[in-house]
């Protein structure tokens, strides 16, 4: 199989709506994706990614709202015509066929007039792709659980989709061989050229794997951007929680100024007066030992006095847990273990002015 | 570009197909079932006198009334006694493994699949004056006792064949119950007996009233028993009922009686009925599970097998009394030949009866394993109330007493010209074997995981390549089970069959009733024997075929 040999599909999500009974699950959701692209959909169970994922694959009805592929509305073509492969949470490999079989299986039912000889090639190809070859006559129940992922894998992508759906598909995994599983999707993801919206709640896969990624939160989608863009300008709370550690302060911004009895904090410009609230990833504040002592720093600096609580051991680098004179929890990251810093000491911590984020104030 | 999708038109959709699924079997019960069993109730209300009428006259009978409670009695007798001898052995099948396990399950499988009028007609030469019973107790320096035509008789010949309808739902209801809380007991500081009643016991009561109510039910209306056994002095219910339209003619009483009859069954179903699923017990999944199991004490042990030799020997006496000389069943018997053997295959009515048993059985087997496919495959796509409804309706012919359906059937096909024709069999039998069918079907339908049906559909297939390429094949064996239960059900049949049988139609079970109630022929031996040992080749073959699946 050449590089790139397909193209993927663009898909646009329209006003899409789903509700259970009297229960709203999905409001409203817009979604352009780019053909090629690599699209994970990131949110807590119950946030209405698998709905999305289950709607686009046409295995539930929309009650309102559109779903276009490449232009072409796919809300009143059935699952079995829509062309979309689908990797299922647990696999889904039929138990009463072979490997081959399995991945034979949409070669039979798309292509009826394909010779068996080629059905047979091409299972071979997908085989190799996934690294599965000598596997092809065991059963799937005689299968570890990273190799019926590759077989679930192979057959999604054996008819050549412009759009394959993952719904969770390294969940069931232990850690190393989900990573390596994430390395080998990186792959196949460059090699096919597919489109794949990719559905987890691990912020750490999304983070790996993803072009793009859409946080969802309570049926809505709250925040789309890169990896970068997510990780680095959370526009929300929510976002910022759910994507990493942060540390919030709540505060009020007064003629520039952002104020909070927590610490010291540097000017804000560009933001009218108001409540607010200001962030900061762990990895981006500084432990000093001791008081704070506020001479010594720059204006722009953002000082907040502490109480240790707990120093912790997390292999690459020391986490700091703290508290706050008015009780609030904060935590730092740091690469370095400073002796001095023990449970009960005093400290400071301290970011420069770059590295807080305002987030928009959410009434919840 | 407006949205094409309305909610209404996918649920729409769902709905026509669920419909559509479930017509078959609705309009059949319906119009063979519930139509003729409301007739029943409209015959006893046709008295000129006034609809009551003949339910007074039924209440103002001393002999009716001493009828029913002796029928009542009795059921309850065989119930408790059932339980009584069942609940070791059921104990014991979830307290071993491997082998042992496989015996245990074995004798219960093979007991149940044993032809009724095999066990029966065993039951008569065990019981009869000069039997082996009487042989025994007068060798053991007692007077001569004859169990046929006593009470007793007839109970202990009922305990035994309705033992594996008490032990599968046992078994079903005691092997889901974690081993572990016994021993949490046992830690919390409980004794062996305090934990039994305390901890296992209660646990057990879903299958303890399951088991009960089943054989209850099919004591009150059991006719062969009776009629074979039991004797005019100590006449029960059903067989009260058979001689009321048989002898008698006595539509209106012979339909009062049974809707009294059925108001028991009802009385004693309908309060448990939602709180334990109680058909959906009948037939119990057996699993051979690995590892050790702690050794049981030599006292259960012991009872387990009396229970085993219960439920297996007493038909093994029809093996020798098929080779005799003489046209008798005096044991032992004398001289040997296998004349009656021939008979079987040469006399028409033997043979005649049997092909016609064979050909009505794989109709049945088709007629109600499609339906059932079809009905379980609907209740999937309906609502919660709706499947509780339409699973009652299809089990209903399970809880109501044989005799019941037996003469509304009766009386329905007469008027329809169907009774003694192939196709009124038929229908009766698929009535008596929807409920066996549909509980193995529905149960593995279940369990079935909906993601198959995606995944095929993500794959390109058809709903109809779907279901015959995916849900047929992994739903195999349920309904391999199922069909299995649908052809013994009609094979065995024998109570509706005598009502409706003519003279040119007869099943092999109404050729051997009528052969042990009118002559001494032992052809009915030689058909027994066959019959057993088809049944044991049978249920271990299944058995060997189903443990090598396991693995």
């Amino acid at each position: 199989m050449s590089p790139s040999s397909q193209t993927g599909a663009a898909i646009r999500l329209r006003g899409l709506g789903k509700s259970y009974k009297s229960i709203q699950v999905l409001h409203n959701v817009n979604l352009d994706i780019l053909p090629g692209e690599f699209v994970t959909l990131l949110g807590p169970s119950g946030s209405g990614k698998t709905t999305t994922l289950n709607l686009i694959a046409g295995f539930l009805d929309p009650d309102h709202g559109e779903i276009l592929l490449d232009d072409k509305d796919l809300t009143a073509i059935p699952a079995y015509k829509r062309g979309i492969g689908v990797v299922f949470q647990n696999y889904a490999l039929f138990p009463h066929m072979s490997v081959a079989a399995n991945i034979a299986y949409p070669l039979e039912q798309r292509k009826p007039s394909m010779a068996r000889d080629a059905i047979m090639t091409r299972v071979d190809q997908v085989l190799k792709l996934v690294h599965m070859s000598e596997y092809a006559d065991r059963r799937p129940d005689q299968l570890s659980g990273g190799q019926q992922q590759r077989v679930a894998l192979a057959r999604a992508v054996v008819f050549e989709p412009k759009l394959l759906l993952l719904d969770e598909p390294l969940g069931a995994l232990d850690k190393r061989l989900r990573e390596s599983l994430q390395m080998e999707l990186r792959r196949i993801h460059r090699e096919l050229g597919v489109t794949i919206i990719f559905v987890t709640h691990d912020q750490d896969e999304a983070l790996t794997l993803s072009d793009r990624i859409v946080v969802f939160r309570q049926g809505a989608i709250e925040q789309i951007g890169t990896p970068e863009e997510l990780y680095g300008h959370p526009r929300t709370e929510f976002a910022a929680t759910f994507l990493g550690d942060s540390n919030i302060f709540d505060g009020t911004l007064a003629q520039g100024r952002f104020v909070c009895t927590d610490g010291h904090f540097s000017p804000l410009s560009g933001q009218p007066d108001g409540p607010l609230k200001l962030m900061v990833r762990p990895e981006n504040v500084t432990v000093l030992p001791g008081p704070c002592n506020l001479d010594a720093m720059s204006a722009d600096s953002n000082v907040v006095p502490v109480t240790v609580e707990d120093v912790v051991f997390a292999g690459a680098t020391v986490r700091i847990d703290a508290v706050t004179a008015s009780g609030l929890k904060v935590t730092a990251r740091s690469s370095k273990l400073d002796r001095s810093l023990t449970e009960g000491s005093t400290a400071c911590f301290v970011w420069s002015a770059d590295a807080s984020r305002i987030i928009a104030c959410t009434t919840a | 570009m407006q949205a094409l999708y309305t909610p209404s038109s996918a649920g729409r959709r769902k709905a026509v197909t669920a419909v559509l699924l479930l017509l078959p079997v609705f309009l059949f019960l319906v119009l063979f079932f519930v139509w003729p069993v409301l007739g029943v109730l409209g015959d006893s209300l046709s008295n000129e006198a006034g609809p009551l009428k003949e339910y007074a006259n039924f209440f103002a009978s001393g002999t009716y009334l001493q009828i029913l409670a002796r029928t009542i009695g009795s059921a309850l007798l065989v119930t408790f006694l059932c339980v009584l001898v069942g609940y070791p052995y059921a104990y014991l099948m979830t307290r071993t493994r491997g082998r042992m396990l496989q015996v245990l399950t074995g004798i219960v499988l093979i007991s149940f699949f044993t032809s009724v009028m095999v066990r029966s007609f065993a039951w008569i030469i065990l019981m009869q004056r000069n039997g082996i019973i009487d042989r025994l107790w007068q060798a053991m320096g007692f007077e001569s006792i004859v169990l046929r035509g006593t009470i007793l008789g007839v109970v202990i010949a009922m305990v035994q064949i309705m033992l594996p309808f008490m032990i599968f739902p046992l078994y079903s209801a005691m092997v889901g119950i974690d081993d572990r809380l016994e021993r949490a007991s046992a830690s919390l500081g409980a004794k062996k007996w305090t934990t039994f009643w305390r901890i296992y016991f209660p646990l057990s009561v879903p299958g303890v009233v399951a088991g009960s109510v089943i054989v209850f039910v099919t004591s009150l209306g059991f006719y062969i028993i009776p009629g074979l056994i039991g004797s005019p002095s100590s006449q029960l219910l059903s067989h009260l009922i058979y001689s009321l339209i048989n002898t008698v003619l006595n539509i209106p009483m012979a339909s009062t009686a049974s809707v009294v009859m059925l108001l028991v069954a009802l009385a004693v179903v309908l309060p448990v009925m939602w709180r334990f699923d109680v058909s959906g017990n009948v037939v119990a999944r057996f699993t051979v599970a690995e590892g050790g199991a702690p050794r049981q004490s030599l006292l259960l042990r012991s009872w387990a097998w009396l229970v085993g030799a219960l439920l297996l020997l007493p038909a093994l006496v029809v093996i020798p009394i098929s080779f005799p000389e003489n046209r008798s069943f005096v044991f032992p018997p004398t001289g040997f030949s296998i004349k009656w053997y021939q008979n079987f295959f040469t006399n028409p009515e033997w043979w005649g009866s049997f092909v016609n048993s064979m050909r009505i059985s794989v109709m049945v087997t088709i007629a109600a394993t499609v339906l059932s496919v079809f009905a379980a495959l609907a209740l999937r796509k309906v609502s919660a109330r709706t499947r509780t409804v339409v699973r009652a309706l299809i089990l209903t012919p399970r809880i109501v007493p044989g005799i019941i359906i037996a003469i509304a059937v009766y009386g329905q096909f007469m008027a329809w010209r169907f009774s003694g024709s192939t196709l009124g069999f038929v229908i009766a039998h698929t009535i008596m074997a929807l409920p066996f069918a549909f509980i193995p079907i529905a149960a593995t339908l279940e369990q079935f995981d909906k993601r198959f049906e995606d995944a095929s559909a993500s794959l390109g297939a058809s709903k109809l390549t779907t279901f015959f390429r995916i849900v047929l094949p992994l739903i195999r064996t349920g309904l391999l089970t199922g069909a299995l239960f649908a052809f013994v059900i009609s094979f065995d049949e024998v109570i509706v069959s005598l009502f409706i049988s003519g003279p040119t139609l007869r099943t092999l079970p109404v050729q051997m009733y009528r052969s042990i109630a009118s002559d001494i022929d032992p052809t009915i031996a030689a058909a027994s024997t066959m019959l057993l040992l088809l049944t044991t080749c049978l249920v271990i073959a299944s058995m060997i075929f189903t443990n090598k699946k396991v693995r």
